[in-house]
Formats: C-alpha cells, structure tokens, sequence
C-alpha cells in the first residue's frame, strides 16, 4: 500500500500537458457519452438491454466498455468530437513530432519472422510492418482500432469484424476479409503442421471457423463462448497477412492431416517477403547486426485516429533495432544516448541512472512473477508439498530480496484486482512454519528416497541466482535436509525442465524473478498457465495427465478436475461471475499446493527510456503485446 | 623441409576429423534439442517435437549423426541451421567471418608490435624506472581478464562522458573503412593488450638471456656499435620462443574474439556461435568451431615453418 501512494503520488506529480490534457478530455467525453448511451437504452429498452447482457458475450467488462463506445451514436459523436479535438491539436503542431529514428535492442537475431509462429526477438518488426485488428491497453482498458473500424459480438459464438475499407498490403494487393480470414485460420494450420503457433490447442479449442461474410465483413464462429478472444486478438499473431505471399513465396513446414483422410501442405513466411503485411513500416535491414523498418509512404489513414494512432500514420520515421548481446553493454549504450527503451532496471542499480537527464527511470507497480515448481513425480503426496511452502521462509525472502518491499502473490496477479486474492487469503496458505513443515514431511509418503533436494534454475539472471540460493537454504534449515542448487543456461533449463519423464532429474524449479512490471489483463499471463495441466502443471511439473508419466490416479483425478473449472471461467464472459470461478480455483490450487508456489514479488518495478520519446505511454510497453503505438514521437532537444 | 610441410599437410584433415569428433560428442551428450527453440513453443505437442527431430535427423544415433555431418562437410556442404529459416551453414559462416577475421589480424599485429616493442626497451633498459614501469603494465595486462577491460572500456566511458565504443551504428570495411576501424579498434586494443603484455614479457626475458651470452660479448669485443648488436644479434636470437608464443597466442585471441564481440555487439564468428550454442544448432557450433580449429592448425604451421626462417640451424 505504502508504494502505491508513492506511486501514485509520483503520477500526480508528473506535469500535465496540453497533449495530454486533450486526450485525456476526449476518452473522458467518450467515457462519459458511453455510459450515457447505456443509460438512455435502458430507459428506452429495457427487454433489449437484458437480451444483450445474456446474450452477448462482450467478453471482458473493458470489451463491453470499448464496444458500447463504438457501437452507439453518442459514443461514436463523442469519440469523432475527441479525435477533432485532437485533430485541431495535431494540426497546430504536428509538425515538429515528424521525424526521427526509434533506437531499440535484442539479445540476438530472430528466428524467423512469420507471425504466426512463435518465436521471440521479432516484434520489433512484426508490431511495425503488420497491422492487427485493434491494440489493447490493459492499464486503461482501451482498444483502439486499427486494421477494423468496429466489430460486434452478435451472439455468445459469434464475432464479427467490420474491415477498415482502403488498406492494402504492400504490394498493393488489398486487405479483405479472404486475408483476414485466412490469417487467423492460418494459425490452427501452423499449429497442426508444425506446432508452433502462438495460440496452442488451449488457447484455440473454442474456435470452430472463420467465415468471409462481405468484402470487408468477416464473421468468427465459436464452438463455445471465450472470455478472453477480444484481448487476445489484439496481438501481433493476429496480424493480417497477404494470401498471396504466402502462397507464392513461403517454406512449407510441413503437412496437417485434414478429416478426409487427405493432408493439406501447411506454409510459413520467415523471412517476411516484401507485401507480407500492410503495416505502417516495411522491412529495410534484417542482418547480423539487428534490423530496421522504414516508412511506408502509402499507408492508409486512421480516420478518425484512436487513441495511440495518427490519421496520417505514425510520427516516427524509423525503427532501428540493435542486437546487443551482453547486459553491461546495454547498459552503456543506454547510458550513452544510444537507446530509447532499456528494460526494468535492477533497484540496486538505480544509482546509476541518476543525473543523467537524457533519460528517465521510471517506477511501476510490479506485476511479474516469482514460482517455485515441485516435481509432481516425486512430490505426489500433497503433505510433502506443503511441508515444502511451510518450510520456506516468506518474510526474511521479502527482507533479503525485496529492497522496496516485497507483496504476496497467488496464482493470478495482484495488477488485476477482480480477480486476484487478498493479501489474507494469500497469507492464510503462505507462512513459515518450520515446525509444522517438519511434521508434515515426516508423515509424507515419498515413493522415492528423498534425502537431497535440488533447486534448478537458469543462469541467466543474478536475481534468479539468489532466489535459487534462499529457496534452498530456507528449505535446508526448516527441514534439516541437505540442500544444493543447480544453475544452467536457459536453453538446457528450458530442455531439462520441460523433458518427458516419469521424474526430472531435479526436485525444485525456480523461475521468475517477480521485478517485472506491467499485466497483459489476462489471468492466464500472470502466473495461471503454470498450474495448468493443460499447460507447464503438465510439462513441467508432471502434475500430469498421462499415465504413462503419472502413475498416480490422485494427480489425474485431480488435475482433470481443474481443467474442467479452468474451462468454465474461460467462457464466462460476465466479469463477476468470472471473479467467483477465479477465486475458488485459485483457492483449490492453494488448498492443495498444486504444481508451484508463489515467492513473493516485488512491489514496485522500474523501467528505463530515453528522455525524447514522447507519448509512449510507458504502462503499455511493459506489456508486450501493445508496443505499436503510432503517435510516439522523438523531441530531439531532449 | 619441403617433405615436412607436406607431411603436416596431410595430418591436417586427420587432426580436423579427431576434433570434429570431440566437438560433436560435446554437443551429443547435452541435455535439451534444438526443436524448443526452433519451434519455439515449449508446450508444443510431444509428435511435433519428433517430427522436427526426425526432419533433420536429430533422432537417429550419434554414430549416423555424426557420419552423415562428416560425409557432407568433407564434399563442403555444410548442412542448413536449425533455426528457422533454415539458411545454408556456409552462408551464414561467410557473413560472419570476415569481422572476426578483421578483430584478430589487427590483435595480433598490434600485439606483436607493442608486445615486441616493449620487451625490446625493457630489456635495453634493464632495471630503469621505465623497465619499471613496463613490467608493472605487463603484469597487470596478463592478471586482468579481457572480459572485465572490455566491459569496463564499454561502461566507464558512457557512465563519465555519455559515449562508448559500442558498435551501437556498425558498418562493415567495405561500406565504412575509417568507421569501421574506429569501432574494430576497440576490442582489438583490449585484446592484445594481454597479448603484449605477454610477449613484451618473454621478449625481455630472451633478450637479457642473450644479451650475456659469448657471441654477444664477441660482437661488442669486434667494435659493432650498440643498435647492430642488439638487432643483429640479441633480438634476432631471441625470437624463436616469441614467435612460438605468438603463434600460441592465435587461439587465446580466437577465443577472446568471441568474448570481445560479444561484449561490443560486433557481429562475428563469437556471437554467431554464441547464439548457436543457445540455439543447440549443432551444425552451426560445429562448423564454427571447426573453423576456428582450422585457423589454428594452419597458423601453428605457419610458425613451425617459421622457425627455419629464423633459426637456419633448424630443420625438419
């Protein structure tokens, strides 16, 4: 509480400019209009407002919120007002925004550029050469529209998208609803074929088609309802991409077996070929060095322009993207003037960074997280586990290694207060009990000897190093049991954590350092895909399914159990209802000390950029998925 | 000489298939699969992670493995990286080389040139307060770790000044000459400062061992002026071992070529390995690394050959 005064405080302090004011003004007159619109339908129709509330999902309240925005004539009128108010501000001095080269960095080269694949280090270019529906901003709860000019969610499996008319790929080729379609249809294909989409068999169960309705109408059908689809749609996986390209130019990665007994040829684009996307950049530079985009001339025009785009298209005219491998070297050229965006910033090295007014530091609520994952091959008794989190030691780990304050965290994040436990009901399953950790290992059954116990993690990360390091003296002392750590590079961590075996080769795996800030909005991104058997509660921490890799009916019995309530609150699109579903499985995963536990994270984060980025609105890059933000902007006497 | 050149000759290949071997078992018996990265979804279904495998022969024994690497590089090819896009390891060896290549020519040479030219003076000058001062500097240029210079040089500078040395806006050779060198010379200063050091180090130490021996006090006793006895007799004398310490120091600056790109963001044979390693791209880390023991065996028979150049009393 103490550092979200200060928090607050800090923003209350920040000068307000006109910029600001004015947008600010605009999504309040918008906001306003909205609720005023919902009010008068109800005066007018009240069996209408009650159909809609059932019927249509409108998936998350935000969505809902954006949706009655856009769907009204008053919010409509009010968002034209705010974006020509806007418009006025930005004709009187737009001028001087224009211009300038966005400096950033990764730790290598990417692996490929297809969007629908997963891979990291290429949203530096995906964000800016592709265009996606809409962006999200969680800490605001906005979407913005991008690639569509609305969408409607007509009934509880039914999405539609209205194409924003006029916009072409780079190569001229025009983007309707074929290509959107074939875009998002494209993912389940790479996934089948390949198996490295974004969107992984959870995250796609409830699609059942994309349908071309018009030229520039294109209708989702859902087998069953999802929570969380718009927020998800947002990301850059969900880019639109040119049929063409992809049937003249991509690498066939290999082959899906359709229901006819035939198989369909399944094609990527990784190196991006020029016409691929219909973005605002297009792809200059991608070598050993990093990689650069460039403004693409034509761009279509955001008319009227949400927040965080421009009618005429993005003020930056470059980005530049450095690969520097090495941390101390970011560092410098950070500290040089060479950078724009740096990343979180040690707190014990925020010294550094003082005096130095071509950049800024600046501090967020923390929203990462910190786990400790038990292998359930060995740990299957749930007395053995939670003598494990009685044994470790909570407040010395906030003293030790939280220098501005350490919070409790369950399996879904603080930074979205609907659904997360209070600090209470979190404390009331985490405390350091040593006497009580003994008892219950004692009276646990270990199906193997269990006189050692090793905390594996990467070695990528100090922070992670002394987390390693306090987990296995805590647990060392409180159970008297010899205790050792075991560090690797993150590749062979990743390889060893995730192998398929009845037991890992380790007793504990610590991962997250819980300094990161920032919410994607989605409980899945906190923490909750850890526990989930669907996902690392399978593949990690052998909380399995499988017999073959789970012999104990009690894991499986238990672990189907959870899917099925994990599914629930997946298609719960009313927000309260939701919040029921959430907490009563975040209170079975404690209750049973499943898969992970919680270290406490870090109150408060920090995050480092340049002094003469303008309008990047700082909470939105600390999640990844929202970093195309068009009415960025350079004040090179910064 | 000429039967013993080719007698080294052809132990080259026979020397580059034994390292071969030991590179590849190495990478063999590590944990992990380049599938995770490729990929890239470490919940990926279990039957993709084989395909992928099986695509590429990552499941077959290590014996085929290997045969099958061996075979193809012995025709030159190379095979393809397992990272997406999947570009040929020959082409991707030859984007990189040219800067790591570029970083240790001009090592070497300055290492040789400030290494020699120190030793040179601090034995000429034998127990002066620059001979002092020499051996101070070389001491502490052997103790230091490259690593901490090179990230020192990168950080201090940009912490006191707001500048680095930091490739930041790199260029190659070809487009950017004078560019290009002011951010090569960089680690190419860090680099052979330990290698100098070195050398200036046995220098000294070669040169005051002949500087007492007979035929140095013959040519002193026949009248030759000071700088033809040092020349032509003492430095000249005593180059055999420092020319076998510079040949050594090839490998010592071929692996702190990888440290040093690293660190200035050079975009070289070191950090394509690097990120080849991570990958688990084992053609790509063993390629690489064959290529680095490739140099090194020809630059030691450089120097073998070398020494007949020097010390016509030596033969093969």
């Amino acid at each position: 509480m103490r550092d979200n005064e200060n928090y607050w405080k800090r923003l209350r302090r920040r000068p307000v400019s006109r910029r600001s004011f004015l947008v600010g003004s605009g999504v309040t007159a918008a906001g306003a209009a909205a609720i005023l619109a919902g009010c008068g339908d109800d005066d007018d129709d009240d069996d209408d407002a009650a159909a809609v509330a059932t019927e249509a999902p409108a998936a998350t309240q935000a969505a809902a919120a954006t949706e009655a925005a856009a769907a009204t004539e008053a919010a409509a009128a009010a968002t034209e007002a705010a974006a020509a108010t806007e418009a006025a501000a930005a004709v009187e001095d737009d001028s001087h925004k224009r211009g300038g080269t966005l400096r950033l960095w990764k730790t290598t080269e990417d692996a490929g550029m297809d969007p629908g694949i997963f891979h990291v280090n290429n949203t530096d270019v995906i964000y800016p050469t592709m265009t996606q529906v809409y962006t999200y901003q969680p800490s605001k709860n906005v979407f913005s529209r991008d690639g569509v000019i609305g969408w409607e969610q007509v009934d509880a499996t039914t999405l539609v998208w209205s194409i924003r008319p006029g916009m072409k790929f780079h190569n001229g080729d025009p983007v309707d609803s074929d290509s959107m379609a074939f875009s998002f249809g494209r993912l389940d294909d790479l996934y089948e074929a390949h198996g490295a989409t974004h969107t992984t068999n959870t995250g796609w169960l409830y699609v059942d088609n994309f349908e071309p309705s018009d030229e520039l109408t294109m209708t989702e059908h859902w087998k069953v309802p999802s929570a969380d689809a718009q927020v998800y749609r947002a990301r850059h996986y969900y880019s639109f991409v040119n049929p063409r390209i992809v049937d003249e130019h991509g690498e066939s990665v290999g082959t899906r077996p359709l229901p006819d007994g035939s198989e369909k040829e399944v094609f990527a684009i990784q190196d991006l070929p020029h016409g691929s996307g219909s973005g605002p950049y297009t792809l200059a530079r991608r070598d050993t060095t990093g990689t650069r985009v460039e403004r693409w001339p034509d761009y279509h025009q955001h008319d009227p322009a949400d927040d965080g785009f421009v009618k005429d298209g993005p003020y930056i005219d470059a980005w530049e993207t450095r690969i520097i491998p090495e941390a101390a070297s970011r560092k410098a050229a950070f500290l040089a003037g060479d950078l724009d965006v740096y990343a979180d910033v040690d707190p014990l090295e925020l010294a550094d960074f003082e005096g130095q007014d071509h950049l800024q530091v600046l501090e967020f609520p923390a929203g990462g997280f910190a786990l400790c994952g038990m292998d359930g091959g060995k740990f299957h008794d749930k007395r053995s586990r939670q003598a494990l989190q009685k044994a470790f030691d909570y407040e010395g780990f906030i003293q030790a290694l939280r220098p501005f304050g350490g919070t409790y965290q369950g399996p879904v994040s603080r930074l979205l207060p609907q659904y997360a436990l209070s600090q209470e009901e979190i404390k009331s399953y985490y405390y350091h009990d040593p006497q009580q950790a003994r008892q219950l290992w004692e009276a646990a059954d270990f199906e193997y000897p269990m006189d050692h116990i090793t905390v594996f993690m990467g070695a990528g990360n100090p922070l992670q190093l002394q987390i390693g390091e306090f987990i296995a003296q805590s647990i060392g002392e409180s159970l008297g049991i010899e205790t050792d750590i075991e560090a690797v590079d993150i590749t062979t961590w990743a390889a060893r954590a995730l192998e398929r075996a009845q037991v890992k080769d380790w007793e504990l795996l610590a991962y997250g350092v819980g300094t990161s800030g920032g919410t994607t909005g989605l409980p899945n991104d906190s923490a909750l895909i850890n526990f989930d058997p669907r996902g690392y509660g399978n593949s990690a921490f052998n909380h399995s399914l499988y017999e073959d890799l789970m012999p104990r009916k009690e894991i499986i019995e238990d672990g189907t159990a959870l899917i099925k309530m994990l599914e629930a609150q997946e298609q719960e699109v009313d927000v309260e209802a939701r919040a029921v579903l959430l907490r009563e499985i975040q209170h079975w995963i404690l209750d049973r000390h499943w898969c992970n536990w919680s270290l406490p994270p870090s109150t408060v984060s920090f995050y480092g950029f340049s002094s003469r980025l303008q309008d990047f609105e700082p909470n939105e890059w600390l999640n990844l998925y929202d970093r195309r933000r068009e009415s960025m902007w350079l004040k090179e006497d910064a | 000489m000429t039967g013993y050149i080719i007698r080294r000759l052809i132990a080259v290949p026979f020397m580059l298939i034994g390292i071969s071997f030991i590179l590849f078992m190495l990478i063999y018996i590590r944990p992990g699969s380049a599938a995770f990265i490729s990929i890239g979804s470490a919940m990926s279904d279990p039957a993709n992670i084989e395909r992928f495998e099986e695509r590429f022969g990552l499941n077959d024994p290590w014996y085929e493995q290997y045969g099958k690497w061996l075979g193809n590089a012995l025709t030159g090819d190379f095979g393809v990286t397992l990272r997406t896009p999947h570009q040929p390891v020959a082409d991707r060896l030859a984007d990189h080389i040219g800067n790591t290549l570029q970083i240790g020519f001009i090592t070497i040479i300055m290492a040789a040139i400030f290494g020699i030219s120190v030793g040179v003076l601090s034995a000429v000058r034998r127990n002066s307060i620059l001979d002092y001062i020499f051996r101070g500097v070389t001491i502490a240029g052997i103790s230091v770790p490259n690593f901490w210079v090179a990230i020192l040089v990168v950080s201090l500078p940009a912490r006191w000044w707001n500048w680095t040395p930091l490739a930041t806006d790199w260029v190659s050779f070809t487009d950017d000459p004078f560019r290009n060198l002011s951010i090569i010379i960089w680690p190419a200063m860090i680099l052979a400062l330990a290698s100098a050091a070195g050398t200036a180090r046995l220098v000294r130490t070669s040169m005051l061992e002949v500087f007492y021996s007979d035929y140095v006090r013959t040519a002193r006793s026949k009248g030759l002026r000071e700088g033809r006895v040092i020349w032509s007799h003492v430095f000249r004398n005593s180059l055999i071992p420092v020319v076998t310490l510079i040949g050594l120091q090839t490998g010592a600056v071929l692996g702190g070529v990888v440290i040093a790109e690293l660190i200035f963001g050079i975009p070289g044979l070191g950090t394509l390995t690097l990120g080849a390693v991570i990958a688990q791209d084992y053609p790509l880390v063993l390629s690489s690394l064959m290529l680095f023991a490739f140099v090194f065996v020809v630059v030691t028979l450089i120097v073998d050959v070398l020494y007949t150049v020097i010390d016509p009393r030596i033969r093969y």
